[in-house]
C-alpha cells in the first residue's frame, strides 16, 4: 500500500498549471512537483490546507492509499 | 564570511597537525630502530649515565614499549585528523549535516578512547621507568579526555539524530 498524491488530476480538473498553483499557494513549484511526482516524504498541514482551499477540495481528494480496501466507517450512505 | 576564515584557518592547522603527525611517526620508527641497530651505542651511554643504578636492558625495552606507543598513537591522531579534514570539507561545501558525518563524529570518538587507553598504557610505562630509578617526566590520568570522549559520543549521537531529523525535513512539502 502507498499514498498516491492526485494533485495531477485535481489540476486537470480544474484547468490550472502547476505554476499558477504554486502562485496561489506561495509555495515554491520545485516543492509542489516533488508533491506532484509523489517523491515527498511528508505533507505539512498548512500546505495541505493551502491546496485544499485554492482548489476548492478536501485532504481526501488529494491523497489517497492505494491498494487499500474501503473503509467501513459504519455510516449510512444517504 | 568570520566562519569561512575559522574554517580556512582550521583546515590549514588541520594539515599543519597532519605533517607534525607524519614527522612524529618518522622520529618514533626511527627511534626505534636506533634502538635495534644502535643497542651497543645506546646502552653503552645508558650504562654511563646511571653509572649501573639501574638494569639497562630492561630500560631500553621500557623505551621501545614506549615507541610503540607513540606510533600506535599516531595512528590514532591521523584518524582523527583525516575525519575532521573531510568534517570541514563538507561544510565549505555547505552541506555538513549529512550522515557520513554522524559517522566520521563517532569514529573520532572511537580513537579517541583509543588515545586515552594509550595515554594508560604510556602513564603505565612512565610509572615502570621511574621505579627503575631513569630520569622521566611525570604522567597523571587525564580525566578531562575521558569526559571529552564521551561528549564527543554524545555528540555524534546528537548529530545522527539531527542529521535523521533534517533528511525527514527535506522530503516535507
Amino acid at each position: 500500500m502507498a499514498v498516491v498524491v492526485r494533485l495531477d488530476e485535481l489540476l486537470h480538473a480544474r484547468r490550472m498549471t502547476l505554476t499558477e498553483l504554486s502562485a496561489a499557494v506561495d509555495i515554491t513549484l520545485a516543492n509542489l512537483s516533488v508533491l506532484k511526482t509523489g517523491k515527498a516524504r511528508a505533507i505539512r498541514f498548512s500546505t495541505l490546507e493551502a491546496i485544499c482551499r485554492v482548489l476548492d477540495c478536501q485532504p481526501g481528494d488529494l491523497l489517497a492509499v492505494e491498494g487499500a480496501p474501503q473503509a467501513d466507517n459504519g455510516q449510512e450512505e444517504p | 564570511m568570520k566562519d569561512h576564515h575559522s574554517l580556512t584557518a582550521a583546515r590549514w592547522l588541520l594539515r599543519g597537525v597532519f605533517w607534525l603527525n607524519i614527522s612524529s611517526a618518522i622520529g618514533f620508527a626511527a627511534f626505534m630502530l636506533f634502538s635495534v641497530f644502535g643497542h651497543a651505542m645506546l646502552a653503552d651511554h645508558l650504562a654511563r649515565k646511571y653509572a649501573g643504578r639501574l638494569d639497562v636492558d630492561t630500560l631500553i625495552v621500557a623505551m621501545r614499549l614506549l615507541f610503540v606507543i607513540g606510533l600506535a598513537a599516531v595512528a590514532v591522531a591521523w584518524v582523527i585528523i583525516t575525519r575532521l579534514l573531510a568534517m570541514i570539507a563538507t561544510v565549505t561545501a555547505g552541506d555538513p549535516f549529512v550522515t557520513p558525518n554522524a559517522r566520521r563524529l563517532h569514529e573520532i570518538g572511537w580513537a579517541l578512547v583509543g588515545w586515552q587507553l594509550l595515554d594508560l598504557a604510556g602513564g603505565v610505562i612512565i610509572t615502570w621507568i621511574g621505579r627503575m630509578g631513569a630520569d622521566v617526566t611525570g604522567w597523571t590520568p587525564s580525566l578531562a579526555g575521558w569526559v571529552v570522549t564521551l561528549l564527543v559520543f554524545v555528540l555524534a549521537r546528537v548529530f545522527a539524530a539531527g542529521t535523521t531529523m533534517r533528511d525527514d525535513l527535506q522530503g516535507t512539502v
